[in-house]
């Protein structure tokens, strides 16, 4: 019976770490734009394959 | 945009034919060492700068992403020095730490990652920006800059060398205000998520428990956790739905939200009441789904509709902010707020014209398209007026400021389109009107199911009225309407057509009489030969060599008719002393004079039009050495489509008009071809408005498609306003929806749609009816435990959120 206070006590904990996570992600607009990034990750790569090349 | 140095353009036998910075075809291309053929200087100084700054991955990003610009780079060469004005940047930027400023502009000519790539590259790694983002899909560019070691106007000629000129964007509190919600209703939706998950877990313990036994203490605690959990939910999550309510109450109208909050607040008071006395009927997680869920319809709801806004008006913001002024014969680059009257303008070939005036010193062609619907340029000469919103074309435009701001014309029209548009019938919204019936009978059963267990079960009453009140929650109505809507609206921007708000649906089903402006509504406004005469006596060879000198010859003019001979360009051959005239255009080819023009220059240059040419139907006639060698008939052509187009449009029972500012029998011409017999031209816009407004009167829903500035009050008046692809940003703003394509196919895409997407909403209305009646049957037999409540809903969401998706196709 005891172990449930603990394992509940953690469940909220891990719920108000996520939540944390999201406010923050929404409030620095990680959601404003879905698309861009998208293309962006691609360009990136082309990058560094450059620079392993030298 | 002719460069210059033509006329020593060598022939060369295998050219490449299209430019090789954006791809376009090349009618007289100039040509650098290297072989590569560029359409026009823009184009070529990129490509320099791109290949002399060892950028050219640009080029190979842009082949993996199979896109070719479709526009050629214009480089407006301007100095942004007004950037840096410390009030401009009071009113444009946003300080950050560190004194540095962030800053929101509109680039223009942005098509695909490759320029994304770009941007970012040379404003981070070359200019000295601390951050620099571009949002590809709405060409928006956020910029943080340290305003001491980097100057914004660099960075803004940094992009201009590049063909992306920038614009000031003051993001205007309507679009910082819709921002902010949709970051809320994001954050809302999350929240309410987080908890749903949480407590169902909490739920199913509870669940099991009623049936294998559950110790009363554990119980007990699972649910005033349970109930900790949830009040996020319903206080903060569940926010708007009240506030809509309330709002709704207070104007004396049943909004949608009205039976939600009542459900939502009903749910959560009997749960907050049965854990007070240890009972059993707990909803908790009932209604924290139920809020997540309705949050998530809006949600995606509120991203079709803010993206098709955005695609329609981000152009609006971009109108010019500077104006070159004119004196003692220097130049200086000026805020248009402090430009005044009787100052000389000096406006570049393709700027728009901010200010109302009069042409002086030669004066020059402008189209003024936006204001008459006609598209061909006009000449204005000297002390002739031009007005705002015109675009200069050809070369540099001088004018003298006689109007500014409010008090001119473009102005006057905004004003009269906002009149018309707040004069416009409202519509009651169809899940508004269910909501009324909706409450009625759900509070009629409410106290019929309370007096029914008072006289039964006194001890009962209050939880069977409560199991109602949940069970009844319009859950899968709130939810399915906007899901529907979204993805009628997604389906309907993947075809070009973009609608500003789910309203535009519902307006778009009750239409049944549709007003067609011509030009570039329903022909495709590319202007093809369609007849040709050669003088007697010209053989084949002959007749093929004059059509490349006037391809050559017609490359040097901007009216639109020139661009009918755009595809017999080859590039090897030089024309020189070329002059354009307000009806024609000479040039001198292999020592002999070439005239081509209307039959008004051929008067003005003293040629005599030959017997064999009197009688042939043509509006461009061409002489060489003062000879009439050929006649043409150019013409704007009507696709099959349209005509297919308008007879769908005939199918679906709309009747249709064309109500046109061009000439009349050029109006009658395309009516005949696509088969509508109600046609009239020369429409002013006050004549476009007035007739609309007598449709409106009579009762007949009424669809305006148009694309110039003079239809615009009529496209604000109308039932349904759509404004055409390349539509003035005016009409743009005033049109519900805007389609991004040519010809009238959008248009019945647009109705067949939304009818077959009114059709889904209501089917989906009556299941989720039948739903209700059924859980408020059970519930006033007394038979509905919260488990039950929590299957029946997700299940009646379900198949009314299946039928949503499944929708209609275009």
């Amino acid at each position: 019976m005891n172990i449930l206070f603990l394992l509940m006590a953690l469940a909220i904990v891990f719920v108000l770490v996520f939540a944390g996570f999201y406010i923050w992600a929404v409030r620095k607009g990680q959601f404003d734009d879905l698309e861009t990034p998208a293309h962006r990750i691609l360009i990136d790569d082309d990058k560094k394959i450059k620079e392993n090349g030298k | 945009m002719t460069g210059s140095g033509s006329s020593e353009t060598p022939a060369r036998a295998k050219l490449k034919m299209s430019c090789a910075h954006c791809g376009l075809p090349v009618p007289k291309p100039l040509i650098r060492a290297e072989g590569h053929s560029f359409c026009c200087s823009g184009c070529d100084a990129v490509y320099e700068i791109l290949h002399s700054e060892n950028l050219d991955d640009y080029y190979r990003l842009r082949e993996e992403f199979a896109s070719a610009p479709q526009k050629a780079s214009r480089i407006s060469g301007k100095d942004f020095r007004y950037m840096d004005d410390s009030e401009f940047l009071t009113r444009y930027a946003i300080p950050k730490a560190e004194g540095r400023l962030e800053i929101r502009l509109y680039l223009e000519g942005v098509h695909c990652a490759a320029c994304t790539w770009l941007v970012e590259k040379v404003l981070l790694e070359r200019e000295g920006a601390a951050f620099a983002q571009l949002d590809q899909g709405r060409s928006l560019l956020d910029i943080v800059f340290d305003p001491r070691t980097t100057p914004l106007s660099k960075l803004a000629r940094a992009l201009d060398r590049f063909g992306y000129t920038p614009h000031p964007l003051i993001e205007n509190s309507a679009a910082r205000i819709q921002k902010k919600e949709s970051r809320a209703l994001l954050m809302r939706m999350g929240i309410a998520g987080a908890v749903a998950g949480n407590i169902m877990l909490l739920a199913a313990a509870l669940y099991a428990g009623e049936y294998s036994g559950i110790d009363p203490e554990q119980a007990n605690l699972f649910r005033w956790l349970s109930l900790g959990l949830s009040l996020p939910a319903v206080f903060y999550s569940a926010q708007p739905f009240f506030k809509g309510a309330w709002a709704g109450l207070r104007m004396k109208m049943l909004h949608m939200d009205l039976p939600i909050s009542l459900g939502i607040l009903a749910a959560f008071s009997i749960s907050v009441y049965g854990t007070l006395l240890q009972r059993q009927e707990v909803y908790y997680d009932s209604v924290a789904m139920l809020i997540f869920l309705l949050l998530a319809g809006r949600m995606i709801l509120n991203r079709a509709t803010s993206r098709a806004a955005e695609a329609a008006e981000s152009l609006l913001d971009a109108a010019p902010k500077t104006v070159r002024k004119e004196e003692d014969g220097k130049t200086e680059e000026i805020r248009l707020e402090l430009a005044e009257p009787d100052d000389v303008l000096l406006v570049l070939p393709g700027e728009i014209i901010a200010v109302d005036g009069v042409a002086v010193q030669n004066g020059g062609w402008v189209t003024e398209a936006h204001l008459t619907g006609e598209s061909a340029p006009v000449y204005k000469g000297d002390g002739s007026n031009v007005y705002s919103g015109s675009i200069v074309v050809q070369m540099p435009l001088r004018v003298k400021i006689t109007a500014t701001g409010a008090l001119t014309r473009l102005s006057q029209i905004a004003e009269m389109i906002r009149r018309a548009g707040s004069e416009r019938a409202p519509m009651v919204r169809l899940h508004d009107k269910i909501a009324g019936y909706f409450v009625g009978t759900v509070l009629t059963l409410a106290t019929i199911t309370g007096i029914l267990w008072w006289n039964l079960d006194p001890s009962r009453w209050l939880w069977n009225v409560a199991a109602l009140l949940v069970v009844t929650c319009p859950c899968s109505l709130g939810l399915a309407t906007p899901v529907a809507f979204a993805i009628a609206m997604g389906r309907a921007a993947k075809r070009g057509v973009y609608l500003k708000s789910a309203e535009a649906i519902e307006r778009a089903a009750k239409v049944r009489h549709a007003v067609l402006d011509k030009t570039g509504t329903i022909t495709s406004g590319a202007m093809e030969i369609g007849s040709l005469q050669f003088a007697p006596g010209l053989n084949a060879a002959e007749q093929e060599t004059l059509l490349k000198e006037l391809a050559a010859l017609e490359t040097f003019s901007v009216h639109p008719v020139a661009t009918a001979f755009r595809s017999w360009a080859r590039g090897d051959m030089s024309v020189e002393d070329v002059r354009v005239h307000a009806k024609g255009i000479e040039g001198t080819l292999a020592g002999q004079i070439l005239c081509a023009g209307s039959k008004e220059f051929m008067r003005d240059c003293e040629i005599l039009i030959p017997e064999w040419a009197q009688t042939i139907q043509g509006n461009v006639y061409c002489a060489r050495a003062g000879q009439v060698v050929a006649v043409t008939m150019i013409e704007d052509r009507v696709s099959p489509e349209a005509k297919q187009a308008v007879g769908e449009l005939h199918a679906m029972g709309i009747e249709l008009e064309i109500l046109s500012g061009d000439r009349a029998e050029e109006v009658s011409r395309v009516a005949e071809f696509v088969g509508v017999s109600a046609a009239r031209g020369g429409a002013s816009p006050e004549e476009k408005l007035a007739r609309v407004r007598e449709l409106e009167a009579r009762g007949t829903k009424t669809i305006v498609f148009g694309d110039g500035v003079n239809d615009s009050a009529a496209l604000s008046a109308a039932t349904l306003g759509v404004s055409a692809a390349d539509a003035s940003e005016v009409a743009r703003g005033a049109a519900d929806v805007f389609v991004s394509r040519r010809g009238p196919a959008a248009l019945s895409e647009l109705l067949s749609l939304s009818r077959r997407t009114m059709k889904t909403i209501r089917l989906n209305v009556v299941i989720a009816v039948l739903y209700n009646l059924t859980g408020a049957a059970l519930a006033m037999a007394g038979l509905v435990s919260p488990l039950l409540a929590a299957v029946l809903m997700p299940i009646s969401s379900l198949t009314v959120l299946t039928l949503a998706v499944r929708g209609p196709r275009v």
